[in-house]
């Protein structure tokens, strides 16, 4: 028996059933790429284990076998993170897509890696909690959004949505089972990470290089009664950061988002066009949500407060009213309509990438401009700098990307988008923005400019977790 | 005569507009409360990406046109027909899609698997034999052209003129003739001056159709078209809704063939018989709920599609201008005093596909059955809930089976025999 056929033949005895595994092309083909311009790269076996046992198996095979394995929830990141670099193993963990507990009184829930935006939102909704959604598509995976740092409609009032990670399980690249946070000292006590040394960091934002992540505990918090969304424009970004930062210091916002006109445009318009003269560039919204009315009031108040003086000052900050519809996308996630399902592939023909980066607010305005000279001047072809801003809690630091459709079927306009996209990370990382769930060709750019220690670091981390170099390898770009 | 059919190429301009997004891979909605539901019954049998919705299906025609599998190799060959054949085309995805891909889904990949038959690499065996059945016989079943009608023995005063003809097709006249008798007894009870084509009704050509054929189903829509025509009819009924969609849309749309006789499902027509008042129906006591057939819900969609950019830009989806028959058979079956009707969780666009669609019953009879068993357990959880109503014979078929494989006591029914039911008192 070759070698092929040998490991395909262990896959399916490890998961019980040929109909599990697959090292068919026809079916890897349709995992060797994703949203973004990523060049397409197929593994050579896709398994879809069920249980944490069945990873430990599949992966003390990879070792064996010295091949290598991707894990896969949903494929809809927007980085071809789970675009095999080497080929291998695709473990599609979609078979693992329990919710096991919803704990009401500590708040908590934990959750398979399957589970899917969706299918959280209702059962959530149903018991009067929340999580913060992200505008990805509805079949994206909870879990990976929080283990990779993704954000939500929460991030102004809690921070990432890797800060609700109260626990995990681990199956590590060798096949060993541990648990991180509260969990690792009670099975059933998933409450909390802390006091516990951090361990869920050597898993957390590693792109799946350093293990597989089976089950994870998220804090809860529970949809308060009164909500309300403020609206404003700005006629420039120094004028909207300086809102942003103002009332960021309040910490009332549970979402403050600001984007650029190209970006209000529902879809972004593809290619280029010029903003109508006398729009404001920037227009933005808040979420602010209350457990009473008076909670409410005060909270709007302010909201109206910073505008007003702010405005006195000169700030062309402006309050403004919007149809209840477009406010519904700012709180009504996840959604089919918003975010990377329609309004940001539609125009543009199903593409999409961009460099999403947490950047220091005062570095917005330059890294802004500079993209707008990339995507408007620089390009071959003009495209929109459809451009979100979004304050996190605790600093006055956030989220600025920059939005890149582009048409699948024409090669040309597709290699002018990846252009600009890796031009702006590159301008974004020399001002210090790091951009976050990064493909391979911006972990490179961040590993030029990295600190010595902290790559050494890195890698010797791999090192002793991965001995075999088995786990998702050449993702960080350093192993 | 004209064909309207386009190649993979063509094709090639909407799917690779799919983002790979998977928002096809469930039924979701905000709500509020949200609500989310599994929708495709060929991804939820096998699980891989390259089974689950029109995502899927974008990869599949990617790699077919740019050769990126190869396709010489039988192995291969073996594979790509699996993942191309196994979908029941329910059209489930193209629910959920947003993107300018929505509108062609259905038709796409009907024509992927007209690509496949034209080099080999399709039909199935199994759809090969119905195929030359219906070639040879005008019927799937293998059952002789001559015995089409054998169920009209009981039917009093039949003619082969009227105002309107009763187009039985295939699974009522050789398998649900339950079905075709009830049919047949409320167009009598109604007054109706109806008759049928006897030995002159071929296949509508569907299961063709479904399977990537385009030459025999021509052949098929010819012959009928021109008997129709050529009777004089006003008015085509039939209660089946693959039947429907054919002849309705599908005749004219691929060959230009114009029915010069209004299409109408039986619940359309029992709808308007309503609305002027001539549907008299007595009480059938019964808690029901109904099920949505993919060719009369979803597949009657009409899409709005900006082909030359005039309003927003070229080959964008703009709208579901004209959506399928969704409330027409509720309200009729809503009207039978007695009935207490309950929905099923996922209805309408987001209903769950009975599972015998796209050749599915017969090349993939295990995906066909656990799909109707899937549904049937769906029916079971909606309390009080005695029968599955659903206004399509095959939708019937499968459903029972599905119900008779779990032991279920849910009955399936069609909303003609409960009409004909509630006629009867």
């Amino acid at each position: 028996m070759d070698k092929k056929e040998r490991i395909y033949k262990t896959l399916s005895q490890i998961v019980g059933d040929e109909k599990w595994v697959s090292n068919s092309p026809v079916d890897c083909w349709a995992y060797s790429y994703d949203m973004t311009y990523k060049r397409p790269q197929m593994p050579n076996y896709v398994v879809l284990p069920k249980t944490p046992e069945e990873v430990q198996s599949i992966l003390r095979l990879a070792n064996a076998e010295k091949i290598p394995v991707v894990p896969f929830t949903a494929g809809t990141n927007i980085g071809g993170l789970c675009v095999p670099e080497q080929g291998g193993i695709l473990m599609d963990l979609k078979r693992m897509d329990q919710i096991l507990e919803i704990n009401e009184e500590v708040r908590f829930a934990v959750i398979e890696p399957g589970v899917s935006q969706a299918q959280f939102a209702q059962e959530l909704f149903k018991r009067g909690y929340r999580f913060g959604w992200p505008v990805g598509p509805p079949s994206a995976s909870v879990l990976a959004c929080a283990i990779h740092h993704g954000i939500g409609g929460m991030s102004g009032r809690y921070g990432l949505n890797s800060n609700h990670i109260t626990g995990m399980e681990v199956v590590r690249p060798t096949g060993e089972i541990l648990m991180c946070g509260s969990p690792a000292i009670r099975r059933d006590s998933w409450q909390s990470c802390m006091p516990l040394p951090r361990f869920d960091g050597l898993f957390t934002g590693t792109l799946g290089t350093t293990g597989v992540v089976t089950k994870l505990g998220l804090f809860i918090p529970p949809v308060p009664d009164y909500v309300h969304i403020g609206t404003f424009t700005a006629d420039d970004l120094t004028d909207m950061e300086k809102f942003m930062r103002t009332f960021s210091k309040y910490e009332y916002s549970d979402d403050l988002t600001a984007i650029s006109w190209w970006l209000s445009q529902v879809p972004i318009p593809y290619p280029y066009i010029e903003k109508p003269k006398g729009a404001p560039e920037w227009s933005g919204y808040t979420t602010l949500w209350a457990f009473t009315e008076k909670e409410l009031e005060n909270k709007i108040e302010v909201f109206n407060k910073v505008i007003k003086d702010l405005g006195k000052q000169g700030n062309t900050i402006k309050a403004t009213d919007v149809p209840e519809e477009s406010k519904k996308g700012r709180t009504q996630l996840p959604s089919q309509i918003v975010g990377s399902t329609k309004n940001y592939c539609k125009m543009g023909g199903g593409g999409i990438a961009w460099p999403g980066t947490f950047t220091p607010s005062n570095r917005w305005v330059g890294v802004y401009n500079l993209w707008k000279e990339i995507y408007t001047k620089k390009a071959k072809i003009a495209l929109s700098p459809s451009t979100r801003v979004t304050m996190y809690r605790g600093c006055h630091y956030g989220m600025l990307r920059i939005m890149t459709p582009f048409p699948r079927d024409r090669p040309e306009e597709e290699a002018n988008a990846a252009w600009c996209v890796r031009e702006a990370a590159k301008v974004l990382i020399d001002a210090g923005g790091i951009p976050y769930k990064p493909p391979t060709d911006f972990a490179r750019e961040i590993n030029k400019r990295a600190d010595p220690g902290w790559i050494d670091l890195i890698c010797d981390i791999k090192d002793m977790l991965d001995p075999n170099g088995i786990m998702n390898p050449g993702k960080w770009g350093v192993r | 005569m004209p064909n309207n059919f386009k190649d993979l190429k063509w094709y090639s301009q909407f799917f690779r507009k799919c983002s790979k997004c998977g928002t096809c891979k469930s039924a979701y909605s905000y709500g509020p409360p949200p609500t989310n539901a599994t929708i495709c019954p060929q991804g939820e049998y096998f699980k891989l990406d390259s089974y689950y919705g029109s995502r899927s299906k974008s990869f599949h025609g990617h790699a077919i046109l740019e050769n990126k599998v190869d396709l010489t190799d039988p192995a291969i060959q073996e594979d790509m027909q699996k993942v191309i054949f196994s979908c029941t085309v329910c059209g489930g995805c193209q629910s959920q899609c947003l993107l300018d891909y929505k509108p062609w889904i259905c038709d796409y990949i009907e024509e992927m698997r007209h690509h496949l038959v034209n080099r080999g690499i399709g039909p199935t065996k199994a759809e090969k034999i119905y195929q030359e059945k219906v070639i040879k016989d005008h019927n799937p079943y293998g059952e002789t052209h001559s015995s089409r009608f054998n169920w009209l023995k009981d039917v009093k005063d039949l003619k082969t003129d009227g105002n309107m003809v009763y187009f039985a097709g295939c699974t009522a006249s050789y398998r649900r003739t339950e079905i075709a008798k009830s049919t047949a007894s409320v167009l009598s009870k109604l007054g109706e001056d109806w008759g049928v084509m006897g030995e002159n009704e071929y296949c509508c050509g569907s299961p063709l159709l479904r399977a990537g054929l385009r030459e025999e189903p021509e052949k098929l829509a010819q012959h009928n078209v021109d008997y129709i025509n050529d009777h004089g009819f006003k008015t085509v009924v039939t209660a089946c809704a693959g039947c429907y969609k054919v002849l309705s849309k599908e005749y004219e749309k691929w060959w230009g063939l114009k029915l010069k006789a209004k299409v109408m499902h039986t619940s359309e027509y029992l709808e308007e018989k309503m609305k002027k008042g001539e549907l008299k129906l007595n009480n059938v006591p019964a808690t029901v709920t109904y099920h949505d057939p993919c060719h009369m819900g979803r597949h009657m969609n009409h899409y709005e599609v900006d082909m030359e950019g005039k309003k927003q830009w070229k080959g964008s989806f703009v709208q579901i201008d004209k959506p399928g028959l969704y409330e027409t058979p509720r309200n009729v079956l809503k009207a039978i005093p007695g009935i207490q009707f309950k929905e099923m969780y996922r209805n309408r666009d987001n209903s769950f596909c009975c599972g015998a669609g796209g050749g599915i019953k017969s090349s993939f009879p295990d995906v066909a059955l656990e799909t109707a068993k899937t549904r049937v357990k769906e029916a079971e959880g909606v309390e009080g809930v005695q029968k599955i109503v659903t206004p399509c014979p095959f939708c019937v078929t499968n459903l029972g089976d599905g119900a008779k494989a779990l032991g279920s006591k849910m009955e399936v029914v069609d909303l003609i025999q409960l009409v004909d039911q509630a006629l009867k008192k």
